[in-house]
């Protein structure tokens, strides 16, 4: 057990199921009504179609097969959010409830790190709850390797 | 919440334009470079001049086709995208490879400026069918990468079968369009 250490900044609550999660507000863009979702033919699992904003095509989030939530909320916005790879910078947009929230917490970082999922980036204490902080760009790289590791399955 | 910065609106590639052909599979459009494409042809014209060939590994392939002194390999649009089985009427003989597909209709003709790289969320076969995705009259539509219908090491399998195993398929693929070989939904 690691000695949690705090930091204060800026992050977005949103609703997902029965639960709550957040992101750095950093990282979020901006929340939009839910708009046209267009498809085309691709196996990527977690992705239920692309979004067409400011010029940009960005991929819509299955949020049941990103964040593993059987409860899928009722989407009324997208939140539309950036993650790093490397040097690149991408977008992709997650559907939510639309009752977001802008908070500024002391951050509990490393609660557990032997048993902290890799994409949970530490936690906020908000009244009796704990909410989970969400790295989405490990979040998206762990769903893309174990897509992978499924098809690599499937196929052998 | 942030001001969206202009270098993140860049297109993959400015100020080049691009002819492509709209083609549609499965009432799916698609875009494919202009240039990629050598021929097309009903599917009525070339019956005479395929034959079947079977390798269960690349079940996308049903027939190939001779064209002068070469063979060209018929992949099924339907089967290779996995969508719903669809009558193909046409078939898109690609340059400069031994590639051939069957699809259900030309649309038209376009002019795109931008091809937008597909977005780094995706990971599955789709970051080889595609080139990129452009944005006609406000739908995305995937631009194919030609070599993207059979890898090298699929024509390679498809190249070892014995070509005394295949047969003249005379005019199956005319009768036979509503045995095409896509997915069923």
């Amino acid at each position: 057990m690691n000695a949690p250490t705090t930091k204060l900044k800026s992050y977005i609550i949103v609703p997902f199921g029965n639960s709550r999660v957040s992101f750095a507000a950093h990282s979020v863009i901006e929340l939009i009504s839910l708009g046209k979702l267009q498809k085309f033919p691709h196996r990527t699992s977690w992705i239920s179609g692309v979004i067409v904003r400011r010029n940009r095509v960005i991929p819509v989030c299955d949020v049941v097969g990103l964040l593993g939530e059987t409860n899928a909320p009722v989407c009324r916005f997208y939140l539309v959010a950036e993650w790093e790879e490397g040097s690149t910078r991408d977008w992709c947009a997650i559907p939510v409830a639309g009752e977001c929230e802008l908070t500024n917490a002391e951050a509990i970082m490393h609660i557990d790190a032997d048993n902290q999922k890799p994409h949970i980036a530490g936690f906020l204490q908000v009244g009796d709850e704990r909410i989970q902080i969400l790295d989405l760009a490990k979040l998206i790289k762990a769903r893309r390797m174990q897509h992978e590791a499924n098809v690599a399955e499937a196929s052998s | 919440m942030k001001i969206v910065s202009s270098e993140l609106q860049l297109p993959a590639r400015r100020g080049r334009t691009e002819a492509v052909i709209l083609f549609v599979v499965a009432w799916q459009t698609f875009a494919i470079a202009a240039s990629a494409i050598d021929e097309i042809r009903s599917t009525d014209s070339f019956s005479l001049t395929a034959s079947e060939i079977t390798l269960k590994s690349v079940s996308k392939v049903k027939h190939r086709l001779r064209r002068g002194a070469k063979w060209y390999y018929v992949v099924n649009a339907c089967a290779h995208f996995e969508l719903p089985v669809s009558p193909p009427t046409l078939v898109l003989v690609l340059r400069n490879s031994r590639i051939a597909v069957l699809v259900d209709q030309i649309d038209r003709i376009e002019t795109i400026s931008r091809l937008m790289v597909i977005p780094r969320c995706f990971s599955g076969p789709e970051l080889l069918w595609y080139r990129g995705l452009t944005l006609i009259d406000g739908n995305v539509i995937p631009v194919v990468n030609p070599s993207g219908f059979l890898t090298e090491n699929e024509i390679m399998q498809l190249d070892v079968l014995d070509s005394s195993a295949s047969v003249p398929v005379q005019s199956e693929i005319t009768s036979r369009r509503s045995d095409t070989h896509g997915v069923s939904p």
